[in-house]
């Protein structure tokens, strides 16, 4: 029984509608225009919330399986999402709606495989962070979200 | 007999190597009477390896197999009676069936190797289409270059792909790191020649002294398994002198500001203590590379055959990042180049046949798949062009697998090796000079075509041969698995690729051979990388998506490294580098070669030899906890203290003990890929009492 697993993917299908809702009202205009926190345009921002359900959901997968965690190093993640939004800049609204449904739900399947124990096991995932396990991950999935939608909202 | 009966047929090596040697075989009367290089082959140039150049005589041995046989004796024994062809296929096909309705096509695992490398004989294709429509287990080649093709690939964009090794003639610093050239990739020695005429330093990082250090201007005797942290302070010494090159680095990179600070964790100070090299060595050499346009990096498989092998291949790809080599002719890193053989993969495949979810089994833990697996259980194995017996890791689980009385095994060969022994059905396949093939090369940019020069002997058939009258046994309707020889060579060089335009198979069987249309000199990555950011990726997102650093670090080995407990119990850590007269276990049953290689060795420094009371060329027992294998002391300087030598590819049952150095290998993966882990091993090594004959 993977209820734990059941658990998180719910709450994080919840955040994706929501955001699935939000992206779908934003405008031409509203897709371009610049957030204050990540100083990215809106569209972007859509663009880097989808792709990171991938990402995130990768690592939880990772620990899950009982590797040890990427460590990653702040300069790296912050190196890696310049890259993401230079590489992504010309995103459109339908083709990033469609890479967040499909990510999500990969990782809302992923999610909803995991047994209790696979989710306890722990994991450096950030440096100078403490290590977090797989569940920790699952909370991060929809936490995410969270923070850059605030942040979308917030601009238009 | 006049010159004009005579008939030079072109062909190509198809064994486990970098060169990838074109030759030329003399047939007269229907019968091969000559083998040479091919001359006019701009990088074989007619030079065949001290394996090779008896090819003939190698096709011709007496203990060749030449028809289809059952085992009447127990497994492992190696008894077998003649059968016929048409027995043996309505054999298999009957007995595939039957395990097909109880399990499912997933508990048949075809399972080969890297004794051909064609695309049509050997692993770049041999088979796939069959297996793909019968829904059969996926075979993973762990064995030979994954792990540091991942880590080519986080960092390039590709996992084969590389500086052309053909510029590295105009290299001005040159690093032969985890390689001994002139036994495993001797062309290539010439381009290395060329360069030091022209002022070029070589440089050998390697844990043996091999020939190719020994012919090298210096040798850095590097401990097993820490070669990223020597690329890694190498890069160090480059930054602290401010020579990166900052507008490559910020023309065709990414992620330097976070690589910079992982490079500023380690100084040579600490470098030294994990590579156990001289810090003057590695500052020496680091400055070196600092103020040296071109280097170019040779990087071959060795390396990476420990726990963070992919790892280390990663970070030397990104030293010409930082230095900008990778922009000059003679300047880069080259582990793999089939990468630039952009063909109709797909078309020679058909993996769109493939159930989808089809399992993967890895080829390294064969003992694991056939002990271990579920869901189906593999209830049958089909081996080719593979020697797992003498060549994967933890013999002694491969044996008990292969015991199995269940297990239904069949085995095409061209010898009666260790795991022929094992085979319910053993089948004859041709060699080289008896069938067609079509090759490319992972050391050069060429490909060759194999025309077959002679008939098969006995009942000898090529592999499509043997699968395609399998389809038709097992009733196949899928007709791309009935293609000829002739139609798949077609097929995958139908390609869109300008690298490959006018590269037919007309134009191929002609002349042997063609370089792929690209420039010359070839500098694939002047002007950007086939990452998804166009950039040599110091920081890989796709690395850490899977939960790996996204930054090159070092990442140490499992057992090699130790210094604590398993080091005091097994003080030894142990490489088992490629011998000069076999290649993998290819040519360890040739009476002439077995005689030049001798028995199996192991080289122990002269401290680690008194320190036990052996003399040279006594006979021990290397062992630890999985297993112990026979060998003759060699004291040499050759190796450090703590670190022994032994030779890989003997077969088990030709040499005294019954096993080989892959007893005491580990079944584990490497960091990425699933990689084998062949030299990160440790051992203790003990005189054998009494006097044990051998071969």
């Amino acid at each position: 029984m993977a209820a734990r697993g059941e658990t998180l993917a719910r709450q994080f299908e919840s955040k994706v509608q929501e955001a699935t809702a939000v992206f779908e009202q934003l405008s031409d205009a509203d897709w371009k225009k610049l957030t204050a926190a990540e100083k990215w345009p809106v569209g972007v921002v859509a663009h880097h919330i989808a792709t990171s359900h991938e990402g995130i959901g990768g690592i939880l997968k990772a620990l899950a399986d009982g590797k040890p965690g990427p460590n990653i190093p702040k300069e790296a993640l912050d190196a890696m999402n310049a890259t993401h939004a230079r590489e992504h800049a010309g995103c459109t609204k339908a083709e990033t709606i469609a890479l967040h449904k499909k990510n999500a739900a990969a990782a809302a399947g992923m999610l909803r495989g995991l047994d209790d124990a696979a989710l306890e096991h722990r994991g450096s995932v950030l440096a100078g962070v403490p290590p977090m396990s797989a569940a920790d991950l699952g909370g991060v999935l929809s936490a995410h979200i969270d923070e850059h939608l605030g942040s979308i909202r917030k601009t238009v | 007999m006049s010159p004009a009966a005579e008939r030079a047929v072109p062909g190509a090596c198809p064994l486990d190597c970098p060169d990838t040697c074109s030759w030329i075989v003399t047939v007269r009367d229907g019968e091969a009477v000559a083998l040479r290089g091919d001359r006019r082959h701009p990088f074989t140039r007619g030079a065949l390896c001290a394996k090779v150049h008896r090819y003939l005589d190698y096709s011709r041995a007496p203990d060749r197999l030449l028809h289809p046989q059952r085992r009447v004796g127990a497994k492992g024994e190696g008894r077998f009676a003649r059968i016929s062809w048409d027995e043996a296929l309505d054999e298999i096909a009957a007995r595939w069936q039957a395990i097909i309705r109880r399990h499912g096509p997933q508990a048949i695992w075809p399972y080969y190797g890297t004794g051909a490398m064609g695309m049509l004989q050997g692993l770049a294709g041999a088979g796939r289409r069959l297996w793909n429509v019968l829904g059969t287990s996926q075979h993973v080649m762990t064995i030979c270059t994954i792990a540091g093709a991942y880590g080519t690939g986080y960092t390039l964009g590709d996992n084969r792909v590389g500086m052309d090794p053909e510029t590295l003639g105009a290299s001005k610093l040159i690093l032969l790191w985890g390689t001994n050239t002139l036994t495993t990739n001797h062309h290539l020695w010439k381009y290395i020649e060329a360069a030091r005429r022209d002022g070029a330093r070589v440089v050998v990082i390697d844990p043996v002294r091999t020939r190719t250090a020994a012919a090298a201007d210096e040798h850095l005797a590097i401990h097993p398994g820490t070669d990223a942290a020597l690329a890694l302070g190498l890069l160090h010494v480059v930054v602290t002198l401010g020579k990166e090159d900052r507008a490559f680095i910020e023309a065709h990179t990414t992620g330097w500001e976070a690589f910079r600070r992982r490079i500023l964790e380690f100084p040579p100070e600490r470098v030294s203590t994990i590579t156990r090299l001289p810090r003057e060595c590695i500052v020496a050499l680091g400055e070196r590379l600092a103020t040296t346009r071109p280097t170019g990096i040779r990087v071959t498989m060795g390396l990476q055959r420990h726990a963070g092998g992919g790892m280390a291949v990663r970070a030397i790809t990104c030293i010409p990042g930082v230095t900008g080599d990778w922009q000059y002719p003679g300047g880069g890193a080259v582990y793999d180049v089939r990468g630039f053989v952009r063909a109709n993969w797909p078309g020679l495949w058909r993996d769109d046949l493939r159930p989808p979810g089809t399992r993967r089994l890895s080829m390294t833990r064969l003992g694991e798949g056939l002990l271990e697996v579920k869901d189906p259980p593999v209830e049958s194995l089909l081996i080719y062009a593979s020697n797992p017996v003498a060549s994967v890791p933890d013999q002694t689980k491969v044996r008990r697998g292969l015991a199995r009385e269940d297990l239904f095994t069949v085995v095409i060969e061209n010898f009666p090796t260790d795991t022929a022994d094992y085979a319910d059905l053993l089948l004859p396949s041709t060699m080289q000079t008896e069938h067609a093939d079509l090759h490319y090369a992972y050391g050069h940019i060429y490909l060759a075509w194999n025309e077959p020069a002679v008939a098969p002997p006995g009942e000898c058939l090529p592999h499509t041969e043997i699968f395609r009258r399998l389809a038709g046994r097992l009733g196949v309707t899928e007709p791309s698995v009935y293609a000829s020889d002739e139609d798949l060579a077609r097929t995958v060089l139908d390609s869109d690729d300008p690298a490959l335009a006018g590269l037919t198979l007309e134009r191929l069987r002609r002349d042997g051979w063609a370089r792929l249309n690209v420039p010359t000199p070839f500098v694939p990555f002047a002007n950007g990388f086939p990452t998804a950011s166009g950039r040599c990726e110091f920081v890989s997102p796709r690395m850490a998506e899977v939960g790996l650093d996204p930054v090159p670090t070092y990442t140490p080995p499992a057992e090699a490294a130790d210094d604590g407990a398993l080091a005091r119990r097994l003080p030894l850590a142990l490489v088992a580098p490629a011998s000069h007269y076999q290649l993998n276990s290819m040519f360890a049953n040739v009476p002439d070669l077995e005689r030049r290689q001798g028995p199996p060795t192991i080289i122990l420094h002269p401290a680690d030899a008194a320190a036990r009371g052996l003399a040279d060329n006594v006979e021990v027992c290397v062992h630890n906890d999985r297993g112990e294998f026979r060998a003759r002391v060699r004291i040499s300087d050759s190796v450090r203290p703590g670190v022994a030598a032994a030779s890989k590819g003997f077969w088990p049952k030709r040499v005294a003990g019954a096993a080989n150095v892959n007893v005491t290998v580990a079944e584990r993966d490497a960091d990425m890929g699933g990689g084998a882990v062949f030299h990160d091993n440790r051992v203790e090594v003990t005189a054998v009492p009494s006097p044990t004959p051998t071969r």
